[in-house]
């Protein structure tokens, strides 16, 4: 990506020689954790299809200072924001798409209509199961959450 | 542990609080501590709201904090467990202590989690937008058509969402270079800055644009939107577009020029590349033509319904013109020039009447041309003085970018716009919420007269599918209503599809890219709907006389350059001839104005103001030179760093051209130092040039470029512009409504490509002071707009400024435009009395002699109300007409030249045609005989000779002195009847034909030219085919009577033989002691008689025996004395 820009300003043909070795040391660098930058990692939710690759699947991505998650997470560098420059983190630059469901291990995005969070992530159907369990407080916000989920298609 | 205190939100806030907390919210880093979030404000902003909702709710206690222990564990509820996330302690900048920290690090906690759903309900929306395309149920579809076929066609109207989907369903489907063609340059750059953010890579590279000035391309991009031209040179460059491994060619239904040419190059292409695959896209327009076309390929057709709603269709002929059909209309109409717009103002009251204001809907109305607009706008706006919900927009190609986007705004409650526009938005641009679409039926279209080689912009009755294309943009957000103001009937007469441009433009630099790319014979190129014959021929005739063809059709060194130039062709050839000179700064930017579309907006002709403006840079050498100057002027502004849009608003120039000619100006360059047709040189901007600067200059202008280079980073990561809400406003402040920062990027653009130096040097480069910079550039624009050329009609003279015609060899009786500096100033265009030379006696015919004869040498030719010359230059007659034109013939006494069958040049002043004519021979043999070699030395890749350089300054230098040659002479128009009789069509007499040189082109091996007579001299030239007319013969019967003596040497004859003459010169070795100055013999510098004073050196005393007078005089003079003596003698006699 960084690589990508240099090039671009290249062709504009507005280096001046003197800036030459410090593009050099980011190119090269660049180059090193290139690899680390493609979404290579497969996430497909099994409740709606949601199909994206991401980054990093686990609880501490490195490119998320400051947080962690609490189970095992399917974590997208965050597209909406230019990418890091000369090591300098940036805050929120992870977006979690989604995990596994902590009964059955089905992979489900974190949208209202496949998955629900109390304590761990579950999916709805399993959720569906469960909910007998919770407090009544977290049985109301779960179906207070696939109420307003169905609203949500119907227009 | 100190959470006894709870905190409670009635009597707490902890706004109060920011500066204390503010550190709570930093977390170690590498260097310096930052921050959690992304934006603190909108952090502090969502705890004010959590607080008010805790308030609200009545939960102001704040819950107490669990261990991670107790989160793990169901029982009891406590909400801090429906977080996914913690915060990493250890990561933190500052402990927190005491409870209020700890709340405060929970509720940064709550906010990340609210953040994280806010960002993954971005992607989902973006993704759930993308799968209610009508496009994404044909994914599998296409799929399936790609794995059978090569070829797939994708029809489906717009917003079906195939210019965005189907490259990324092709990326998903695993192909990993994918071109994509569009007609325009903008939208190359919208759908990849699209695409990369549907691909959630707004800040990768995987998605690119090319176009002409501007690539975003890298190693790892898999889809390049490109532009359809750029996709040819590539294809002219690189064999068979290897680079690739899907190509899409999006909006074919347009049927441009471009388009066209691209299917069948991809036609062939698929041969050549087996492993290629072809898709298609158009709109649901004539897909039967281009499915037929790759029948023999199988091409699989993917046809995708549209998202159309149902539209209610009327036809509403204005009644009142029909009435006035059987009447005057149409004289009326051509008075005015004007259409009546009062139809338009009857469909919108229609409208107020019938559709309560509540319902939303905004109204688009399609009209033929910018005139047409503003008439209407003007009414339009009239009408909303009354009903004030209206919102006028005019939107029209023409317009600034910021102006255009207003389609785009919103109208406020309770109003609705009304879009006047060309069918620029009939497909290529989408405007939403339109409900209403009024339909005039017309459309403006150009059109190509290949018999006159002139554009014509008429008026004509629309196609059938774009009056469907303008209908269905009424029902793409909600049902629609289609007012069309013609009849059924009348529709029913449309043609089914406009006519592809193929068939309405000039086709030359497409066939010569084609002949260049190495197809054998263009004749048999499989068009989709070849152009007729008879112009292909044309075409190849052209390109034949520009030298860019051989005999043979093939393509010579000149033509592969010119093909390697990404301009006209006329403009391309003035680069190249222009290349032999040692000076190209003042051409590259002379061309790369010529290139620009015309920079002044309409304001500027109707707004007195800027005409005003505009006075002090005028230039009486025509529009390209003034415009020369405002773009000096501009650079001048630049330098000093004085702001330059208002500026250009005041003249009325659109500032965007002025960019686009320097930018167009530095390719020019690069290409011709690329080729090796000029050596590089220090003006252009690149890295090297930068070396020049001293050490302090290169400081500065390092923290300057890193500066640009700042902004232009932001710029290219910012978001699209949002829609916005439009605002009533009163049209005088309109103009003003400029996006400030758009500006300011092109300026920053400017100044990343040029630091001080190179703009000075541009600055330079458009310094037209000297008289002789003024003459060269003419030369080398009449080198390549030749033939087009018009002279002045003979009675012009005497007629005002509306009836000033001008006529070319194909078409007579054309006028100067309006606007342009030449109606302005026809006088410039006149000989004056002063300019009138007396005849001799034996010149009987009518035309005035003179020296001072200029032709018209212009860009184009456009007929619209009337047809008009565009962008003229004025240049002496005779030395332009033998220094380009095609054939020249002459008669044996060289007092007669006729050029391209057009142009009869009578000289009777002796001597004057070999003068002029040898001169001219030798000349334009030299030019391109240098041209030859460059071009030659390129194809055998060596370096340039530092000699050339010497060589082509005196080359300049004798031709400002050609086109300084005082000859007196006289133009006509030949008539086809004059050409029946014009030529001898009989072999040159024997004295002639015995000729053992070639008297006017050494080294040219003269043969009898068997269509004219006479023998051809040069490669234009054919001596003595012109039949002698009865004042040649009376002249020649006059000189007989003299002798003739070498002005520069001691050569004599007993009689005045033009022959003898001829021969006499090629062996003239300069014996003469007074005059023996040039050392090298075929400089005619010195052999002219007329020019080095035949006054001074061959006249003598004379004494008259008639009038008993001595006489000092010229041998010519004395002749003519000795008439005029007798005939004072005659008239006085009979007294």
């Amino acid at each position: 990506m960084e690589a990508g820009k240099n090039t671009e300003l290249n062709d504009n043909a507005v280096n001046v020689p003197c800036l030459e070795p410090n593009e050099k040391d980011e190119k090269q660098q660049n180059r090193d954790d290139i690899d680390e930058r493609i979404a290579r990692i497969d996430f497909h939710c099994s409740g709606c299809d949601m199909h994206e690759l991401v980054h990093y699947f686990g609880r501490e991505p490195p490119f998320a200072l400051g947080i962690q998650y609490k189970e095992d997470n399917y974590v997208l560098r965050d597209p909406f924001q230019p990418p890091p420059q000369g090591g300098r983190p940036i805050p929120e630059y992870y977006i979690s798409l989604g995990s596994k469901c902590s009964s059955c291990l089905k992979t489900v995005c974190k949208g209202s209509g496949c998955s629900f969070f109390y304590t761990a992530t579950v999916c709805v159907p399993c959720g569906k199961t469960m909910l007998k369990d919770w407090p009544v407080d977290a049985q109301t916000r779960f179906r207070k959450q696939l109420v307003v989920n169905q609203s949500d298609k119907e227009p | 542990m100190s959470r006894k205190q709870r905190i409670n939100l009635v009597n707490f806030s902890f706004l109060d609080h920011k500066a204390e907390l503010r550190a709570l919210l930093r977390a170690k880093g590498r260097r310096e501590p930052y921050s959690l979030v992304e934006s603190e404000s909108d952090f502090w902003q969502f705890l004010g709201k959590y607080e008010a909702m805790m308030r609200a709710t009545g939960q102001p206690e704040l819950a107490q904090l669990l261990n991670n222990d107790e989160l793990a564990c169901p029982q009891p509820y406590h909400r801090a467990k429906h977080l996914a996330m913690h915060l990493n302690e250890e990561q933190m900048l500052q402990e927190a202590r005491g409870e209020i920290e700890a709340q405060f690090r929970q509720l940064i906690l709550i906010y990340l989690d609210f953040r994280q759903k806010e960002k993954f309900q971005r992607i989902r929306k973006l993704r759930q937008a993308q799968r209610s395309l009508p496009i994404a149920r044909f994914r599998d579809d296409l799929r399936e058509a790609l794995d059978t076929s090569r070829v797939v066609i994708v029809a489906g109207d717009t917003g079906c969402g195939k210019s965005t989907q189907v490259p990324q369903f092709l990326y998903d489907f695993g192909y990993r270079s994918i071109a994509c063609t569009q007609p325009r340059r903008l939208a190359c750059v919208s759908l990849s800055k699209r695409v990369a953010h549907e691909l959630l890579d707004d800040y990768g590279s995987r998605v690119g644009f090319q176009i002409r000035f501007e690539r975003s391309r890298t190693q790892h991009t898999s889809i390049t939107f490109i532009t359809e031209g750029l996709l040819l040179r590539q294809l002219a460059v690189g064999a068979n577009l290897d680079q690739y491994d899907a190509l899409i060619l999006d909006e074919i239904h347009e049927r441009n020029l471009f388009g066209d040419f691209l299917l069948g190059v991809t036609k062939c292409l698929l041969r050549a590349r087996p492993k290629l695959k072809l898709i298609l896209m158009s709109a649901t327009i004539n897909v039967q033509l281009f499915h037929n076309y790759f029948k023999e390929e199988g091409a699989r057709l993917v046809q995708v319904p549209g998202r159309l709603f149902p539209i209610k269709l009327r036809y509403i002929p204005p009644p009142a013109l029909e009435l006035k059909a059987g009447q005057s209309v149409s004289t009326s109409k051509h008075q005015s020039g004007r259409m009546d717009p009062a139809p338009f103002v009857q469909v919108l009251s229609l409208i107020d009447q019938q559709y309560p204001i509540s319902e939303r809907g905004d109204v688009l109305i399609f009209v033929s041309g910018v005139n047409e607009i503003e008439s209407v706008v003007a009414a339009v706006e009239e009408y909303a003085t009354k009903q004030q919900h209206w919102i006028v927009l005019p939107l029209h190609s023409g317009l600034a970018l910021a102006e255009q986007d207003k389609v785009f705004d919103y109208a406020p409650e309770g109003s609705r716009k009304c879009i006047v526009s060309t069918n620029i938005a009939e497909t290529s641009l989408t405007v939403d919420g339109v409900r209403f679409v009024v339909d005039s039926g017309k459309v403006k279209e150009m059109s190509y007269d290949a018999a006159c080689k002139g554009q014509r912009l008429k008026e004509f009755w629309v196609s059938k599918s774009s009056a469907e294309q303008r209908k269905g943009r009424a029902g793409r957000t909600g049902p629609g209503v289609c007012f069309r103001l013609y009849s059924q009937a009348q529709f029913d007469a449309f043609e089914p599809y406009p006519a592809p441009e193929i068939h309405r433009m000039p086709l030359d630099t497409m066939l010569l890219q084609m002949i260049s790319m190495g197809l054998p014979d263009v004749r048999v190129f499989p068009f989709i709907e070849a152009p007729k014959s008879e112009q292909v021929e044309q075409t190849i005739l052209a390109l034949k006389q520009h030298c860019a063809l051989s005999v043979e059709e093939k393509i010579t060194p000149l033509g592969s350059s010119l093909a390697n130039l990404p301009v006209e062709l006329s403009i391309g050839k003035m680069l190249l001839m222009g290349c032999v000179f040692p000076e190209v700064e003042q051409l590259l930017t002379l061309a790369a104005m010529l290139s620009v579309q015309n920079p002044l907006t309409t304001r500027a002709q109707t707004d007195h103001r800027c005409e005003r403006e505009r006075q002090p840079f005028e230039s009486d050498q025509g529009d390209l030179f003034t415009m020369l100057r405002c773009f000096r002027e501009w650079l001048q502004l630049k330098l000093r760093r004085e702001g330059t849009r208002q500026w250009c608003h005041r003249l009325g120039i659109e500032e965007q051209r002025f960019y686009e000619v320097t930018k167009l100006r530095h390719q020019f360059q690069r290409i011709l130092e690329s080729c090796g047709m000029t050596v590089a040189s220090d003006s252009g901007s690149g890295p090297g040039s930068s070396s020049q600067l001293t050490s302090a200059e290169r400081s500065t202008r390092h923290g300057e470029l890193i500066q640009l280079k700042a902004l232009k980073r932001r710029q290219r990561f910012e978001q699209p512009r949002q829609r916005k809400l439009l605002k009533h406003q009163h049209r005088d402040t309109e103009d003003q409504g400029h996006d400030e920062r758009d500006d300011d990027m092109r300026d920053v653009d400017l100044r990343m490509r040029h630091d001080a130096r190179q703009l000075t040097l541009l600055e330079r480069s458009a310094r037209l002071d000297r008289h002789r910079d003024v003459v060269l550039l003419k030369l080398l624009i009449a080198s390549g707009f030749y033939p087009q050329l018009a002279v002045v009609d003979e009675f012009n003279y005497c007629k005002g400024g509306g009836q000033q015609f001008f006529h070319t060899r194909l078409k007579p009786f054309l006028s100067q435009h309006p606007n342009s500096h030449f109606a302005k100033y026809f006088d410039l265009l006149q000989l004056s009395d002063s300019d009138l030379l007396p005849k001799p006696f034996y010149y009987t015919a009518k035309h005035p002699l003179s020296s001072r004869h200029q032709i018209l040498c212009y860009q184009s030719l456009l007929e619209t109300a009337k047809p008009y010359l565009m962008n003229c230059i004025r240049l002496p007659c005779a030395q332009t007409l033998l220094l380009f034109g095609f054939a020249i013939d002459t008669n044996a006494g060289l007092t007669q030249i006729v050029c391209d069958g057009w142009l009869g040049i009578d000289l009777p002043a002796p001597g004057s045609g070999m003068q002029l004519l040898s001169r001219g021979i030798e000349l334009r043999r030299r030019w391109s005989g240098q041209l030859y070699a460059k071009l030659n030395e390129l194809s055998d890749k060596q370096d340039a000779p530092s000699s050339a350089r010497s060589v082509s300054s005196d080359l300049w230098h004798d031709l400002l002195d050609f086109m300084a040659l005082d000859v007196a002479y006289a133009v006509r128009r030949l008539l086809p009847a004059d050409l029946k009789r014009l030529y001898t069509h009989q072999a040159p007499p024997e004295r002639i034909r015995d000729l053992k040189e070639n008297p006017f082109a050494p080294g040219y091996a003269m043969s009898a030219n068997e269509e004219k007579g006479g023998i051809n001299v040069s490669e234009h030239v054919v001596y003595a085919c012109l039949a002698e007319q009865q004042w040649t013969m009376k002249m020649d019967a006059a000189l007989k009577e003299q002798p003739w003596e070498c002005a520069h040497c001691d050569f004599t004859m007993e009689e005045f033989d033009v022959l003898e003459q001829l021969i006499h010169r090629s062996q003239c070795r300069g014996g003469r002691k007074k005059s023996k100055v040039s050392s090298n013999t075929r400089s005619d510098k010195e052999l002219d008689p007329e020019r080095s004073g035949s006054a001074s050196q061959s006249s003598g005393n004379y004494f008259c025996e008639t009038c008993k007078r001595q006489l000092q005089l010229s041998r010519i003079e004395i002749l003519r004395h000795r008439r005029q003596c007798l005939k004072v003698e005659g008239n006085d006699a009979p007294k």
